[in-house]
């Protein structure tokens, strides 16, 4: 039972851990679908791979919208952001489950349906399984009770802490400084400044997931639920791109388990450039939510509104660009049909400098070096040209909020 | 001066926040290349896309009125002659980092006039080669009355209503390749009437204006027949030629803009500020 601001705030690194595990798990099988009739699909496949990658991401964006609510109950109690968490695969034992990066299959939409599990409903049929015959199956049983709803388990906890605390007491945040807008056209992040907001986005985040007893409609759950069954009904075609399990530039020490090395080298580089631009958006969140709530034209003020509209946008114009790149570089002998994949390795600690002038050198240090590498790279991967180009104009408004203040 | 209108119908096939703007089949945003249509590729058109969805309206800006200090000359050779935005050019807004949707700068824009091989075109000179987008975003929108007028459609809900009755009927003789494209767009088009905003028919409230000095070297075809035959009666000079123009009537279902533009050309013998002289007398305002 959570009944301190300390249990309170470690739960909410573990939701904001799992959040942000889930939703790199979800990004990669999305970015793994194949695309193009030449990779082997027909148009009817062709409009499937486009459906369920775009129900995968708009549920990978929904993850980011929870993450963002977890910094906002963080803050709204005193607490800075938490956007570390352990390289993939993580075994079960860490988490509840196992945490992979595994490229679209059933596999991968039975891991999706077992994270998002409501209450009350058995487990999902295993991978493989005949899903018409254990449907039928499944509509004559029971529900079961939950044992695997760890996240839905976790958030009631946080809810009851929520509750057992004094709201008196608990609300010590600087919340008027959430209040700073819509973040794109799917992100849909939770105000908190008060115990009702704080359960409020708790319940969102739980109907997100699982949709309510009456209505799963529109779910997480759902939504992985019905992309199962059409990828049953078309006979579980290869859908993806050929990439590993849990790619990977290096071996990592918080990492459990077998990783498959990228061994071709523009591919490494490539990996390894995406990498790097993923650990810019993390800093850039990171220093988003660390700052100090301020009027939207006071100097912090502008340095928080230029740090998200740059954070946001570095997902659209070189992160999932970049993660498509890979997926179609080869993995290691150029001629063999394995491809790289995009690892979402984090080679540090996503750290804050308790330093305010320090914080923005080092962000440009590390915009500059993914700038730099997509001009070095750009000769033998065309497309890298176009978004170092626009990295350094998303770089300006930085450079401009930078000079604000410290 | 004279003054040169246009218009027509652009196509642009783009993909749409959040995807990323260079995104080749359209998966988070409201536009698709549905299955078995060639990538996105964001080229804005204004003369025979290589592919075009059916029932959509036929691609091609021409010159449809010169005007000259005001008078309309009507038998002046550019009349009929075909318009053309050279180099493949884009909204460059790339997922707002640039510009901020509806303000997105078109780049490159070099104007071409041509009939057959005879051809004159000109282009935006960016200040700043380091940013070269920064002074051609878009300066606002027209009314809804003047999209209505130039383009002729009212509104495009019955176009919408009618391409759905037709592309249904299509379905029933459709193989089973072409099927499911046209199921996408039969969806589309079902779930998108229902609706108000961008990505339904009711978007003649949107729409852009530009204004963009061409300030380039003038470049004709190489016989400099242009001279005589497309802009016969004007001694050429470096003075800018100036463009105002805008999209609008966008129709997500076809992926295609009306254009109108009007070309204000000076010739050498004309004093430079005559150019902002007779703003009265602008056959468009």
């Amino acid at each position: 039972m959570i009944t301190t601001r300390e249990e309170l705030i470690n739960a909410l690194h573990e939701a904001s851990e799992l959040e942000h595990g889930l939703l790199v798990q979800y990004l990669y099988a999305a970015l793994s679908m194949k695309k193009r009739l030449d990779e082997g699909l027909t148009t009817r496949q062709q409009m499937l791979c486009r459906k369920w990658e775009a129900a995968i991401l708009r549920v990978a964006h929904e993850e980011m919208g929870h993450l963002g609510t977890v910094c906002s109950l963080l803050a709204a109690i005193g607490s800075g952001p938490r956007f570390k968490r352990p390289n993939m695969p993580k075994a079960q034992g860490y988490y509840p489950f196992a945490f992979d990066l595994l490229p679209f299959s059933d596999e991968a939409l039975h891991r999706f349906l077992v994270f998002e599990l409501p209450r009350g409903l058995p487990l999902p049929p295993p991978p493989g399984a005949d899903l018409r015959a254990v449907i039928a199956e499944a509509m004559d049983v029971a529900p079961d009770p939950i044992e695997y709803e760890f996240v839905g388990e976790l958030y009631a906890k946080i809810a009851a802490g929520f509750n057992n605390i004094p709201e008196g007491d608990l609300f010590i945040g600087p919340a008027p400084g959430q209040r700073d807008g819509a973040w794109s056209l799917d992100i849909d992040m939770r105000l908190v400044e008060d115990r009702q907001s704080a359960l409020d986005a708790i319940d969102d985040i739980i109907e997100d997931g699982e949709g309510t007893s009456q209505n799963r409609e529109g779910s997480h759950y759902n939504r992985f639920e019905t992309a199962r069954q059409e990828y049953f009904d078309d006979g579980r075609f290869e859908a993806a791109r050929r990439l590993p399990v849990n790619p990977a530039t290096r071996e990592q020490r918080d990492a459990d388990g077998a990783v498959v090395l990228i061994k071709n080298p523009l591919s490494l580089r490539a990996t390894e450039l995406f990498n790097a631009a993923y650990g810019v958006m993390l800093l850039m969140l990171q220093h988003y939510f660390s700052l100090a709530p301020q009027p939207p034209t006071s100097r912090e003020g502008i340095q928080r509104q230029a740090l998200k509209l740059s954070a946001a946008r570095i997902m659209s114009v070189a992160i999932r660009p970049m993660a498509e790149i890979v997926t179609e570089l080869p993995l290691d002998d150029a001629a063999a049909p394995e491809r790289a994949g995009p690892s979402f390795e984090i080679y540090g600690e996503i750290e804050l400098s308790p330093y305010p002038a320090a914080r923005w050198t080092l962000l440009f240090e590390r915009l500059d070096a993914v700038i730099s590498e997509c001009a070095e790279l750009s000769a033998d991967l065309p497309r890298l040209e176009a978004i170092g180009e626009t990295l350094t104009f998303l770089r300006q408004p930085l450079v401009e909020a930078a000079r604000g203040g410290a | 001066m004279l003054t040169i209108k246009m218009g027509g119908w652009v196509q642009c096939r783009l993909a749409t926040d959040p995807d990323p703007y260079d995104e080749p089949r359209g998966v988070s945003g409201y536009v698709h290349a549905y299955a078995g249509e060639p990538d996105l590729d964001r080229t804005i058109r204004f003369q025979d896309p290589p592919f075009q969805r059916a029932y959509g309206p036929a691609i091609g800006v021409q010159v449809n009125a010169v005007f000259e200090d005001g008078v309309v000359l009507d038998e002046h050779p550019l009349i009929g002659a075909a318009v053309t935005l050279l180099g493949e050019p884009k909204f460059e807004g790339r997922n707002g980092v640039i510009a901020e949707d509806v303000l997105e700068p078109v780049f490159p824009f070099r104007l071409e006039l041509r009939k057959g091989d005879v051809f004159v075109n000109r282009a935006i000179v960016p200040e700043d080669p380091d940013n070269p987008y920064r002074d051609f975003f878009a300066i606002g929108s027209v009314s809804v009355a003047e999209v209505q007028r130039e383009s002729g459609i009212q509104s495009l809900r019955p176009i919408w209503q009618d391409r759905l009755t037709r592309l249904t009927s299509d379905l029933e003789l459709a193989s089973e390749n072409d099927r499911p494209a046209l199921e996408e767009r039969v969806a589309y088009l079902r779930s998108n009437l229902q609706h108000s905003g961008i990505s339904s028919p009711d978007t003649l409230r949107f729409s852009m204006r530009f204004d963009y000095e061409l300030k380039s070297e003038i470049e004709g075809d190489q016989s400099g027949l242009w001279r005589e035959q497309l802009l016969p009666d004007l001694e050429p000079s470096d003075l800018p030629w100036e463009i105002r123009f805008w999209f609008g009537c966008w129709d997500s279902d076809v992926q295609c803009f009306y254009f109108s533009g009007e070309l204000s050309v000076t010739g050498a013998d004309e004093p430079a500020d005559l150019m902002f002289m007779d703003e009265q007398s602008r056959p468009m305002s």
